[in-house]
This record gives structure tokens, C-alpha cells and sequence, in this order.
């Protein structure tokens, strides 16, 4: 039986991407998203065409018991949740405070936060109980500062980073390694990048800042690393990382 | 600068590596690794006598150095040296911790000046002379398939990261290097050279004669309670062989034991 690499929130970019690199490691990729059953079966062709093994799942992390009944239903039939990627982005653009509703504040706090923290309830007594496990956690540079009009988003990815830290406090001498990785830049990713930009916006940065001038970052890369955290031997582990284009400004020269 | 292949995999054929403070943790893991992965390694000590540095010569090729790495003629006699053997480096490993053995563990109103200074000079003086050679050597490199014009990395501690009671002088030699680094970066890797700052946050136990891993103060390691110098330098050249388009600048790492 392969282990599993379970990714909540993969579209064509990061989740996708490194999805089908821990396939090419030999795991078993589950591909989890909210919605487009068309593009989650393109993913899990293209891994299956690759020589690797996939299954997707469409998923509402808002749901109650949606993820933990996901979780316990691939331990059942597919296999152990060795890595799992949180990689669910809860992004909704620059909203001043008067334009940023009650309910907006609260979807970010449930797809950044509570999503997984409702995860890592699920997942951790297993990974515990087998002595071993990641969670690799994608995060964005709102988790180390609040910039305008990022409030719902800046407080969720906040909450996101501090959870990891309890996490990591808690589990990581027990084996189970969570990073919080911080993509402190612009992804080349048309499903999340593409779609707040709109595609014609989205050519235009990509001509002007990405193709070859590697000023937006590459989900291929990403995943390199991803891959990288995931096999960190346990006397050298990375808890917290940022990742970034070469051409970009940290978070902390904004 | 499209997709990549396996990382993990690579051969390094073509690369320069030097190791600045030579020793039998992580500088070794690093030799031997980067020699393992293809690359012409060069190690700088003071003393490069020692005999784990003859063994690396030995077993792997590696070339060794004499330098005082807080001395700037000496420092820029190296390179010079370096290029003339091996090439011009595109992976430099500084990698010295700087301590004077009196200012171990001295509060602040016992610690001796000449001591804090002669750590500052090791440590944060050496990281920025070796920075500026490497850095004058690798803007004239041509970018590698990642983009990159070399790697530059600072091997720091957990005093980089927190002020420790009884160890001023240490303290101030980490933020230093952890500034310089920062600064190094942002200069730097806009035109291409990936600079990264590595605080170990943990006693490093190395392989010992026995096989067991043990650190001189720390005792042995139980369990993996110690950075393993072997996997350390595993990091390293992941770092090295990160792409441009999404490079890390701080990693820090420490065992799953380790309370932060």
C-alpha cells in the first residue's frame, strides 16, 4: 500500500503542482477541491498519465465534517496520511473595513484557520499514533504582516501561522513535522492569480514579470521544496520558511 | 528557466564550492557532500593541518586553504587562490562560529572586551569579507539552468535569532551576520546571487570514531536531540539548487526535540 499525500486545496497551481511531485515520490496523491470536477479529473489524468497514482475529491472545508469524514475515508480505503499540504488560500483582494462584511471575515477565518485546525484534530492522533507524519502548510506574507485592506485575510493567515507554532509545540516530539510556509510573492498559478486578475491581466504580468524573467514564482519549484521539507530527517527540521522570486522585496522591506 | 527535474538527483558537475572555517561538523558534511554531488570543493582554515581536513583531501579531493578569514588580505589571497585552482565559486559556505574560548558563558560585566572583539572579528567580520569576495567573483558568473549566479550562505546560530544570558558577545556577532546576510540579500539576489542565512538552532552532535553523534559540551545524542551536520549540509544544497523564482532566504533549522 502507498502512503498517502493528502492535498486540501489543489488546483492547477500550488496544490496541483506539488501533488503530483510527491506522486512522482511514490505516494498516493489525493487531490482535494471546493469545485470544477473537470479541472481536479485534468489533475489526476495528468499525474496518472505521469506513472503515478491519484484520486481527486471535491471538498468543502466550510462544511461541518467535511474534512475529518475526507480524512477518515482515505485512511480507510486508500491508505496512511504520511504528508498532508494545507493549501487552501483565503485571499479576497484589498477590502477597506466598511467593504469588508462580517460574514467575509468569517469565510477567511474558515478556510485560513479553522479549516486547519479541523485538519490537524483529524489527522494528528493517526500520525501519532504511527510515530511519524507532515503537514506542509502553504501561507502568504499576510501571515507575518497586516497590510490595507487585507483584514479578513491578514487575520486568518495570521491565526494560520501561530496554530502552526502550537501545533509544532505539541507534535513535533512526537514525530509529526509541520511547516508553515510563507509564498511571500506572486504565483504563477492561473486558478487563483488568473482568476482574481482576470486572464487578460494575467497574460500581461506574466509577459511582463514572469516567462523568463522568474519574477513569479513557479508552482514546479515549489514543490521542490515542498518535497524537500517532507524529507528533512527528524535531527534538522525547518518549521517556518518563506519563499520568494529572487527580483521580489521580503515582506519585512514593504 | 522552465521546469526542472528531480532536484534531489542532480549532479553538481561544474560547480566551485568553498567552505570558509573548516571542522570536523558541518564543514566536513558539506565537503564531502558537494564533492559527492560533483563539485570541485575547497576548505579554509586557520589551521588546515587538522587531520579531519587531511582526511576530506584523502577521501574526497578536497582542497585545502590556510586563512584567517578576519584578516582582508587574507581573505581576498584565498579567492584569489581558489580562482586559479578550482574556478571562480558559485557555492560559499561561510561558516564560522567565532567564539574565543574566555568568552564562553561570561556575563556581561566579566566578559573582556579584547575577547568580544576578537569574537566580532571572527564571526561577523569574516562573514562580511568573505561576502564581499564572493560576491565580486560571482556577479561576473553566468547564471546557471536555475538562474543563479552562485550561492552565498551564512551558517548562524540560535543566538541569531535570541539574545541568550552570558552570551553578549556571541549575541552581537550572530544579529551582525544575520544583518549582513539580510543586507547581502537584498542587494544581491535582485542580479542573481541566492544569499541565505541558516541559524542551527540546536547543539550539533557530529559522528564520533564509535558511530555514535556527540557534542563537545552537550554530551551524546539521544534519539536525534542534535543537528545532524550530515543532514544540514543536505539542506544546504537544496538550498543551493533552489530556483530563482523562489528562493528561501532564512531557514532555520532544528531537531524534532527541540523546544522553540
Amino acid at each position: 500500500m502507498k502512503p498517502v499525500c493528502l492535498v486540501v486545496g489543489a488546483g492547477a497551481g500550488i496544490g496541483g503542482t506539488v501533488a503530483r511531485r510527491f506522486a512522482r515520490e511514490g505516494y498516493h496523491a489525493c487531490l482535494c477541491r471546493r469545485t470544477d470536477s473537470d479541472g481536479l479529473n485534468r489533475l489526476v489524468e495528468a499525474i496518472t498519465s505521469d506513472g503515478g497514482s491519484a484520486t481527486g475529491f471535491l471538498l468543502n472545508a466550510i462544511e461541518p465534517d467535511s474534512i475529518e469524514r475526507r480524512v477518515a475515508a482515505i485512511e480507510a480505503d486508500i491508505g496512511p496520511i504520511e504528508v498532508a499540504v494545507y493549501n487552501l488560500g483565503a485571499q479576497i483582494g484589498d477590502r477597506a473595513l466598511k467593504d469588508t462584511s462580517l460574514k467575509a471575515f468569517e469565510t477567511g477565518w474558515r478556510v485560513g484557520t479553522f479549516g486547519l485546525f479541523r485538519l490537524a484534530s483529524a489527522l494528528c492522533p493517526l500520525m501519532e499514533a504511527r510515530g511519524k507524519g507532515t503537514l506542509l502548510v502553504t501561507s502568504s506574507t499576510a501571515a507575518m504582516r497586516g497590510n490595507g485592506g487585507q483584514h479578513s485575510h491578514a487575520a486568518a493567515m495570521g491565526g494560520r501561522r501561530l496554530l502552526c507554532q502550537t501545533l509544532n509545540a505539541e507534535f513535533a516530539s512526537k514525530g509529526i513535522h509541520v511547516v508553515h510556509i510563507v509564498i511571500d510573492g506572486a504565483v504563477d498559478a492561473p486558478d487563483t492569480l488568473g482568476r482574481m486578475l482576470g486572464p487578460e491581466r494575467f497574460q500581461q504580468l506574466r509577459e511582463a514579470r514572469g516567462n523568463e524573467h522568474d519574477g513569479l514564482m513557479l508552482p514546479t519549484e515549489i514543490a521542490e521544496t515542498y518535497v524537500h521539507l517532507a524529507k528533512q530527517h527528524r535531527s534538522t527540521w525547518t518549521h517556518e520558511l518563506d519563499l520568494r522570486a529572487f527580483s521580489d522585496r521580503p515582506w519585512w522591506n514593504h | 528557466m522552465t521546469q526542472s527535474e528531480d532536484r534531489g538527483t542532480q549532479k553538481s558537475v561544474g560547480d566551485v564550492a568553498l567552505i570558509v572555517g573548516g571542522g570536523p561538523g558541518i564543514s566536513a558534511s558539506c565537503a564531502r557532500l558537494f564533492a559527492k554531488s560533483g563539485m570541485r570543493v575547497g576548505v579554509a582554515a586557520r589551521d588546515p593541518d587538522k587531520p579531519v581536513l587531511q582526511n576530506l583531501e584523502k577521501t574526497h579531493g578536497v582542497r585545502r586553504y590556510a586563512c584567517d578569514a578576519s584578516e582582508p588580505a587574507a581573505v581576498e589571497l584565498f579567492f584569489q587562490s581558489v580562482v586559479r585552482d578550482l574556478g571562480a565559486p558559485t557555492l560559499v559556505v561561510h561558516n564560522i562560529d567565532g567564539r574565543m574560548l574566555g568568552i564562553f558563558r561570561k556575563g556581561i560585566t566579566e566578559a573582556d572586551p579584547g575577547l568580544a572583539l576578537e569574537t566580532l572579528r571572527n564571526s561577523a567580520f569574516s562573514a562580511f569579507l568573505v561576502g564581499q569576495q564572493a560576491a565580486r567573483l560571482m556577479r561576473e558568473n553566468k547564471p546557471n539552468a536555475n538562474g543563479a549566479k552562485g550561492t552565498i550562505i551564512f551558517t548562524n546560530a540560535s543566538a541569531a535569532l535570541k539574545g541568550f544570558p552570558l552570551s553578549g558577545a556571541f549575541a552581537m556577532a550572530c544579529q551582525a551576520k544575520s544583518g549582513l546576510a539580510q543586507s547581502m540579500a537584498r542587494e544581491l539576489m535582485p542580479e542573481g546571487i541566492h544569499i541565505v542565512s541558516v541559524p542551527i538552532d540546536a547543539a550539533i552532535g557530529w559522528t564520533q570514531e564509535d558511530g555514535t553523534r556527540a557534542h563537545r559540551l552537550a554530551g551524546t545524542s539521544v534519539d536525534d536531540n542534535m543537528a545532524d551536520p550530515d543532514r544540514i549540509a543536505e539542506t544546504y544544497l537544496q538550498l543551493h539548487r533552489q530556483h530563482r523564482s523562489t528562493w528561501a532566504f532564512e531557514v532555520v533549522l532544528r531537531p524534532w526535540l527541540e523546544k522553540w
